[in-house]
């Protein structure tokens, strides 16, 4: 397990939403610490038996919060991060979609210098299998195993999750990096962690179209990991120049090519899966 | 959303079948299920639907399309390859 465990006690910004309820309850019924919450106005009620406060300030002062988690809606998201680090909280989560760029240009290397880290935005969030669940996933679909998952995608995430879980190798941790061109953390940024957990004992890596984390994810990956490494890039069928789904899944003249992706993961040694089924078989024979 | 979906596209006269695949996270699947629900009770859904769903509010999801007519997979690879034959394309 990296990052989270089930100690990990957590806040949700933008507790009193639709979206904020709704998965506040999904991750205590998982099993998650939640325990506050902030909405600005909201200040001195409770949201399914969870305080709730005006702003994180007033949160971190009644409360020990070791991660946030934000459903706060776009144009206010980026704030709602500064916010979290600027309280001191070293582990943020930003599940929001539609970010502006700028305001998260901005917000993540604000983030960085104050020392914290940001994960997202428009991203599932972090499960680790049977301990807690920081985020948006259907938290059933993970079962505890050996399998580390990065994923630029979140549907795609919920599927090989579901897959390594049914052939019985199952997760540790799991982290959803988001899908837009300016995000928080990277898969290099958290391939150093997994190959430093224990309990990790291989890594899959969904990728998808669109700037260059999987090339130098795999240039990492060549230089330091001591465990095996299966790749995935989706988007392969998509028209240059159009955008996928996700504000980042786009090729910009020769930047973000499957071609480019999927060279740099076989000079690495890694193996690339064409489907969900094949991520399975490849990560069974990696392990042996 | 699903439902305004489902008539956008309905309105390409050359669509000949429709493939709902989702594997809810944020997305609820039984919100996804009653806009197709709504558009088979309007009349819509002239032509066949073919449908995977899992994730977040599946077991709902799953309640609400049982006994209607929509062609429904357990995996998305399944369903792909029940719409593909459906429609006549190549497999």
């Amino acid at each position: 397990m990296i990052l989270v465990n089930k100690e990990t006690r957590v806040l949700v910004q933008g507790i009193t939403g639709r979206e904020g309820q709704f998965h506040t309850k999904q991750m205590l019924d998982y099993g998650t610490k939640v325990v506050a919450g902030v909405t600005p106005g909201k200040g001195g009620t409770e949201v399914l038996g969870v305080p709730v406060y005006d702003t994180v300030k007033e949160a971190v002062a009644h409360h020990a919060i070791d991660a946030s988690i934000i459903f706060v809606p776009a144009p206010g998201a980026a704030d709602a991060a500064l916010e979290a680090a600027h309280a001191g909280i070293p582990l943020i989560v930003l599940i929001t979609e539609g970010i502006p760029t700028l305001d998260m240009v901005r917000a993540v290397e604000e983030i960085k210098t104050l020392g914290a880290r940001l994960i997202g935005g428009n991203c599932p969030g972090i499960i680790s299998a049977e301990e807690t669940k920081i985020g948006i996933m259907p938290g059933h679909v993970f079962k505890r195993g050996k399998v580390g998952l990065i994923s630029r995608s979140g549907t795609l995430t919920y599927e090989a999750a579901a897959a390594l879980s049914q052939a019985g190798l199952g997760t540790t941790t799991t982290v959803g990096i988001g899908g837009d061109p300016v995000i928080g953390t990277t898969f290099k940024d958290l391939l150093p962690l997994f190959n430093e957990d224990p309990e990790t004992e291989a890594v899959v890596l969904i990728g998808e179209i669109g700037g260059s984390d999987e090339e130098e994810a795999a240039a990492w990956v060549k230089a330091h990991m001591k465990k095996p490494v299966v790749g995935f890039i989706g988007g392969r069928s998509a028209p240059k120049g159009k955008r996928m789904g996700h504000a980042g899944a786009i090729i910009m003249g020769n930047v973000g090519t499957p071609e480019s992706k999927l060279k740099a993961f076989a000079e690495a040694g890694i193996p690339v899966a064409d489907t969900i089924d094949e991520i399975v078989e490849l990560v069974k024979k990696a392990l042996g | 959303m699903v439902y305004n979906a489902l008539r956008v596209v309905l309105k390409d006269p050359d669509v000949k079948g429709i493939f709902i695949n989702i594997f809810g996270g944020i997305t609820r699947a039984d919100e996804v299920a009653k806009g197709v629900l709504r558009a088979l009770e309007e009349g819509l859904l002239t032509k066949p639907v073919v449908m995977r769903v899992a994730g977040t509010a599946e077991e709902e999801a799953k309640k609400l399309l049982e006994g209607k007519p929509i062609y429904m997979y357990p995996t998305s690879i399944e369903a792909a390859k029940a719409i593909v034959a459906m429609v006549g394309g190549a497999a």
